[in-house]
This record gives C-alpha cells, structure tokens and sequence, in this order.
C-alpha cells in the first residue's frame, strides 16, 4: 500500500565492518536499502565498496557502483561520486578508528567532500517543475553560496584542527573532517530556522496558507532544504520572488557567521499537537477545527499511521496543516512559523536516522538498565541531558512520554546550539521511559513525572546516568 | 500550480490502483481499466492534497462544451473517476476517513458557496459514506441495520443537493449524481429520467448520464429487457448526431457488464446486427479505441459472429486487452480466442441453434 517513494531512496544499513574500530578491514562494505513499507513496489539497494585501507587517512568517497533494483530490473549505475551514506558510515566510522596524522592533503579532500555534499542540498531536482526563470535565479543563488562556502571550508578545518590540538594531541583528519561536517548539518538546521525580515515571513505564511503544493517537492527527502524553499517561493505571486529571493541570499549569507540561538523547540512539538487534536475525533461544533486533506486522512485517520511512520512529504503536509490550525486558533503567526520550522527542520536523525544501529540492539538491552546510546550520537560524539515529563495513570504506569528539554554538545559546533543533533536523544529516551514493564514508583497524579538522562561518552558510552528518582 | 512531483504522484498511484473500477468504472464500457489515464491522475493528485482551486478550475472548464476525445471517451467522466479515487480509497478505518472527507468537504462549500463542485464533492461523500454501509455485496449479505444507515446517508446527499440547488443543479454532474442516489432510494423511473434529461438540458454532452440511467432499469433493479430496450434506442436516437448507432452498442455493452454476463444475448433483448452496426459507427467517428475494439471483439464472440471476431483479433495483434473481455475475463478471451481458431466446421454443431422443446396438443 502507499507510503513508499521511488527514486534515491536508500537507507544505509552499515554491518559490523564498518562500525568504530573495524576501519582496517580490507573493505568496509555499505549496504543501504529503502526502508521497506507495505506492499513496496519498488526496491532500491545499494552497494557500494568504501574505507580501503590503502587510502588510511581519507577512508571515504571510495565509493565505486550503485546497483538500483528497479520493479524486476537490475541496472547498475555508475555514480562516480560518493552517496551520502557512505560518506557519513566511512568518514565517522573512520574518526574514531584511523589514527593518522593531518597533512595539507587531506585538507584538499575534506574540503572536496564537504564540496560534493554540500553541493546535494543545493541542486534542485530535474523532475522538479519550477518556472524556468524561477529556476535559474535559485540556482545561481545555490552556485554562489557553495562557492562561498568552499572558501570558508579551509577556515573552518583550520579552526577545528586548532581546536583539536589544544588538547595536546595531534588530531586525526577523520576526526576533524567529523566535526566540520557536524558544523555544516548544523548551519543547514539553523538555516532552516532562521526568520528572514518582516515581508519574508509573511509570505511564506502566505504561501503555506495558501498553496496545498508546498511540500510536492520531489527529490530525494534527506537533501530537499532548499528546494523546499523555493518551492514556496513558486507558490508566491511573480512579483514577490525578487524580493524572496533576495531574502533567501541574505539568509544564505549568515552561514558561518556568528549567530543568535534559535528559538526553542515548540513544546509540545507540532506534530504532538496535531495529532493530540485528531485524537479527539472528528470535527463538529464542539470541536471545531480544520479538515485535514484527504492525503492526510487517509494516512492518519484512515490507516493509523502515526508520525514515525509517516513519509517525508506527509510530514510536511501535516506541519503545514497543523500551521494553519494553530494560526486558526490564534496562535501567534510568528510562533506558527517556528513551529512549522522545526515541524520540518531535517536533523541527523532526519539524514541518517538509526542506519548505523545494529539491527535489535536496542531491543536486546536490558530493559531494567540503562538505554543503549543511539550510534548517529555517539559517531558525531554527541553528549548531553535529556529531560523527560512521562504523564502516569493512578498506578505508575506510563501513558505518554515527552522530551522537554534538550542540552547537547557536539565536537565542531561551538557558539550556538547544535539544533541539528538536539534530538538525537530523543527516541532512545522516550523508548526507554514507555519502556514495557515500566513502573514508576512515585505516580504523581495529574503533574507528569519529570527525569533527566545524561548522556555521555567516556569509556563506558552505555553509562547513562538517569538524574532524579528511578523510574 | 501543482507540480508533477514524482513522489506523490507514485503514491497518488498506487492508491489509484486500490480504488480501481470501485466507484465510477464498473459502467462504462468504452475505456481501459489498465490504462491511468493523466487526467484522473491529476484530478485525484490535487484532491489528495487538497487543492480545491485546481479542482473547481478544472471542473469550470470541462462542465460545458464536448470534450470527446479521439477514442471517444470524454474528459468528463476521466475527470470524475479521480473523485472516485480518492473518495474510494479503501482503509482499515473507513468511518474517520469518510467523516473527515465530509468536513472537508463541506469546509469547501463553505468557502466557495457559488461553486457547482464544492457542493457535488460534498454530496459524493455522503454517498460514498451510504454505500459503506451498504457494501457491494447481494442485499441478502447486508446486515438490517446498515440498510438504515444507507438510506439516510443518500437522503442526506439528496437534501444536501436540494438545499443547494441553486448552485449545485446547474451543472451536469450534480444530475448524475443524484440518478444514483435516486437508483439506492428506489425512486421511480420517470423521476430518474426527468432527472436525467434535466441534466441534459444543462449539459447536453455529459454523456455518462445515459450510462447512469442504464442502472435502475436493469433487471435487478427496477426494469425488465423490454423496458432496458427501449430506454437504449430511445437513447440512440438522442445521441445518433454525434455517434451514430454507436450509443446502442456501449449501453447494451454496459448491460453486459452490470447485468447479464456471458448470457446478454440469451436473456436481453439485443441485436446483434444493430450493436454491430453501433460498434462500426464508432470506430468510423473515432478509430483509434483500441479499448473499443476489445469489447466489440467480446462482444462478436458472445454474439457467436466468428468472422467478426477472427477480424476483431487480428486488427487487434498484440493491443488485446484481457481486463476488457467481460467477467472472469482472462477465461473469457481464452476461449474466445480458441473458438476463434477453430475450423467453423469443428464447431458446426455448435452453430445450429438449439433445439427448443415444445408441448402441444397435436402431440398428443
């Protein structure tokens, strides 16, 4: 049944060969598969040989076939650059394996790969219908920004490599390829979060109230920030879209620079909100609220999907319906937009999700301890505390649990928040928290019962110490 | 404007291809139920995201005017079947599914009070929602309690289109619909047809109103063959300008499909000639129906016509369509294809025609 895309839709699935430490195997093998739903009709796999150790300091972008199983048909097809998994499963895998030291070569090579990725989220889809014009305008603003930043890249490897040493040791070009990549996830979050002026933001409220389109953006889901973008831009009246994208250079042009921290995560999250309002039933006189589309009815209502299971674009398509419900409601425009902003915002766990986790290690876990820390944290080197509310029944059994508060840090991104990797936390706690079995001693009645979970790296990476009352 | 997003549109499709022939495509004989055709893919993809302003422009620009294609087949009717798609869709939860339909729905009307669709669109969920209840299964399978529920659903859609006549009757589509709620509540024939011709009045190339009348006075409704008979040439002569005899043998097609199967000659009262006659109209008007061609061949092999079939098949070489050639169709074609092949002398003795018995007093 639906729910399945076609195209570039690979998950990287990463074996054992490619996990921290097993980086000198004579070949890390990266098998990346779609996730399967329901009655997929079509396959896509890919296989692609990287991290040979003969190239010990840049153990990435080795990638050499990618076979697409199209329906019944194998057509192999040479890529000739990396795919995004393989970069992510070679070069993080790589930092905290491959010891070597940094030399002016690798400088080149970080900063081509940063290139080639970055270059993804900045290339607008064939398939994507957009005016010609329209089309023109984005792309010289996509070409100018990547120009700028690969004059920005040696920077910010430079930074990183300073930083690196302060800590007396010569640092590992992996290791400082990790951490700038960190930087550069981040300041596509922050982009993504960032209000433009005072006509930016009411246009795009414009578009998204007024364009059922907006999220028919076609492309692969994982590289689709800017298009988005200006998708809604299309969605705008002709006259608007120099002054859109106008905008849309000036947002460009903070990447890199100092910054203000984003706003907070809506709490509850959009899609929390949304969904507790479809709960509740239909809408009536009673309950009066926005009809969702059918798209969204027949998933959601219909099927019984819930967020998890949810595709990209019906994500987008609930953020934009739950942003016109809320705007109904009287909330605030500006605080429906940066709902919606991080309703759609494309974090680590977005991009890469759990393709590094071994298939059931997490449910192999002891239950009563503590939760296993999600890999995508632990290969970026992400550590921080969670802060959890679980609501409970009368007898201490958890009904929902809500992440409230995120602190994290991430090696690379100093000075602002690292949005991009705040919730990658997220499921793990939560799972842990609704865990099967779960008691918590102390029922607290109508206030929900809060804990915090630190999360940190040393030489136990499972030594999570929940703060609080034990659950 | 909505753009040609690849990834919805493989979604949109495969939920096409849940609903197929499940709402509008079980009459008409005249189209391919393997095609997908771009314009029901593009009405179901703005209503599956919910873009009402493509719709009623869509709806505005086709509620008038021919429309005809060159096979035949009319925008119109691809345009509803896009409706159907998603209306239809089947879910595990049908109840919210429908009742969210309804509100958005009526969401629309709400907006657009002056738009004919809005408040079609509205009246099509309700039916839909009645015929949830009702299911697609013999009456004897429908538990007592749904019948309820179906008649006030339709009599909800009936009063929904009475109370907006003033918009929602002038155009076609609002007529079609309400034969079939008409159909489900039992009105009567003469009431249907005012309807009918009404809507033709207002739209006189919404040619699915003929296929919609062709329903009540079937046998298992409320006609009999001699009363389908006559609402067929009556239709014919409304619609020869435009098709020749070509209306006779598409409805009588049609007859096959809703009613008699394999058994149209034996228990309606066609003409073979004349359906022929009316399939050669057609391919004369327009030629290139390939979909035409496989139900004109069908219907020679249930006609026992063998040189019409055997040229049938051979003009359509690798364009026969198995999903057109009647109940159980792969079967259906085969042993079509087999007679087709035999020597009529193999088959003489099915030729002769069977010998019915017969008392009479002079036997005595």
């Amino acid at each position: 049944m639906p729910g399945w895309r076609w195209g570039r839709g690979y998950w990287p699935d990463v074996p054992e060969a490619c996990v921290p430490g097993s980086i000198s195997h004579s070949h890390c093998r990266l098998v990346a598969n779609t996730r399967k739903r329901e009655n997929v009709c079509i396959y896509v796999s890919a296989i692609a040989l990287c991290c040979t150790v003969s190239i010990p300091l840049f153990p990435f972008l080795q990638v050499k076939t990618l076979f697409l199983t199209h329906v019944h048909q194998r057509v192999p097809v040479l890529l000739g650059k990396a795919v995004l998994a393989g970069t992510f499963a070679c070069m993080v895998g790589g930092a905290h394996a491959a010891e070597s030291a940094f030399s002016d070569d690798p400088v080149a090579k970080i900063k081509n790969a940063l290139h080639d990725d970055l270059l993804r989220y900045f290339t607008l889809d064939k398939e994507f219908v957009l005016d010609p014009a329209l089309r023109a305008a984005a792309e010289k603003i996509a070409e100018e920004h990547v120009a700028r930043m690969d004059k920005l890249f040696p920077a910010w490897i430079e930074e990183e490599r300073v930083h690196q040493s302060s800590a007396g040791k010569p640092p590992s070009s992996n290791s400082v390829h990790g951490a700038v990549y960190a930087r550069m996830l981040n300041e596509l979050a922050l982009w993504q979060l960032e209000p433009g002026d005072a006509h930016y933001e009411n246009a795009t409220l414009t578009a998204l109230r007024t364009g059922p389109g907006a999220c028919e953006v076609p492309g692969d889901p994982r590289f689709l920030d800017f298009a988005s973008r200006i998708m809604r831009i299309q969605i705008l009246p002709a006259a608007e879209r120099d002054a859109m994208l106008a905008s849309e250079r000036t947002l460009l042009s903070h990447w890199g620079q100092p910054r203000a921290n984003p706003a907070p995560w809506p709490d509850p999250l959009p899609q929390q909100a949304a969904y507790a309002l479809l709960q509740r039933g239909s809408a009536d006189a009673d309950h009066p609220r926005l009809a969702l589309p059918p798209l969204l009815a027949y998933y959601v209502l219909g099927k019984g999907v819930d967020y998890a299971g949810l595709q990209f674009w019906d994500r987008c398509r609930l953020q934009q319906w739950w942003l016109n419900e809320s705007l109904r409601q009287g909330t605030a425009p500006a605080a429906a937009l940066n709902a919606f902003r991080y309703g759609t915002m494309l974090t680590v766990v977005d991009r890469i999700g759990n393709a590094w986790d071994k298939p059931g290690a997490a449910d192999a876990k002891d239950s009563a301890g503590p939760p296993p820390y999600p890999v995508i944290a632990s290969r970026y080197g992400a550590t921080g505390v969670t802060t959890v509310n679980v609501r409970l029944d009368a007898a201490g059994k958890p009904l929902d649990a809500v992440v409230t508060g995120r602190k994290v840090e991430v090696p690379g991104i100093r000075g602002v928040r690292p949005v991009a990797f705040e919730n990658v936390f997220d499921a793990a706690i939560v799972k842990y928290a609704m865990g099967a079995g779960r008691h918590y001693d102390k029922p607290s009645g109508k206030e929900p019962y809060k804990f915090q979970m630190n999360w940190s790296l040393d030489d136990d990476k499972n030594a999570n110490v929940p703060k609080g009352a034990k659950p | 404007m909505m753009p040609t997003s690849r990834f919805p549109r493989a979604q949109i499709r495969r939920l096409a291809a849940c609903t197929v022939a499940a709402i509008a495509c079980a009459a008409v004989p005249c189209l391919s139920r393997a095609e997908t055709d771009a314009l029901t893919e593009k009405t179901a993809q703005a209503f599956w995201t919910g873009d009402f302003a493509a719709l009623d422009k869509e709806n505005e620009r086709l509620k008038h005017g021919k429309h005809i294609r060159p096979d035949g087949g009319w925008d119109l009717e691809y345009f509803r079947r896009g409706f159907g798609q998603v209306i239809g869709a089947h879910t595990e939860h049908s109840e919210p599914y429908l009742r969210e339909l309804e509100t958005l729905t009526l969401q629309w009307a709400t907006e657009h009070p002056k738009s004919s669709l809005a408040h079609i669109l509205h009246a099509k969920v309700l039916v839909r929602h009645a015929w949830s209840y009702r299911g697609s299964g013999y009456a004897q399978d429908v538990p007592p309690e749904a019948w309820a529920d179906f008649r006030k659903y339709l009599q909800r859609a009936a009063q929904y289109l009475q109370d907006h006549a003033d918009v929602a009757m002038t155009d076609s589509s609002a007529h079609e619909l309400l034969i079939t709620i008409g159909t489900g509540l039992d009105w009567d024939i003469e009431t249907l047809k005012a309807i009918q011709q009404d809507g033709l009045k207002r739209n006189p190339d919404d040619i699915e109103l003929y296929f919609d009348m062709l329903t009540p006075l079937l046998p298992r409704w409320h006609g009999n063959a001699r009363i389908l008979d006559n609402y067929i040439r009556e239709a014919t002569k409304q619609t020869q300008a435009l098709f020749g005899m070509g209306m006779y043998a598409r409805l009588y097609s049609a007859a096959a499909e809703q009613e008699y199967g394999h058994a149209l000659f034996e228990n309606s009262l066609v003409d073979w000639p004349t359906m022929k006659k009316g399939y050669e109209d057609m391919q004369v008007r327009f030629p290139n129906s390939p979909a035409r061609r496989n139900y004109f061949a069908h219907m020679a092999c249930l006609a026992k016509d063998r040189p019409t079939l055997v040229a049938l098949l051979a003009e359509l070489g690798n364009k026969v369509d198995v999903s057109l050639w009647g109940p159980n169709p792969e079967r259906s074609l085969e042993s079509c294809q087999r007679w087709a092949k035999e020597s009529p002398d193999e088959s003489k003795d099915e030729k002769k025609p069977e010998k019915k018995g017969r008392a009479s007093p002079a036997s005595l």
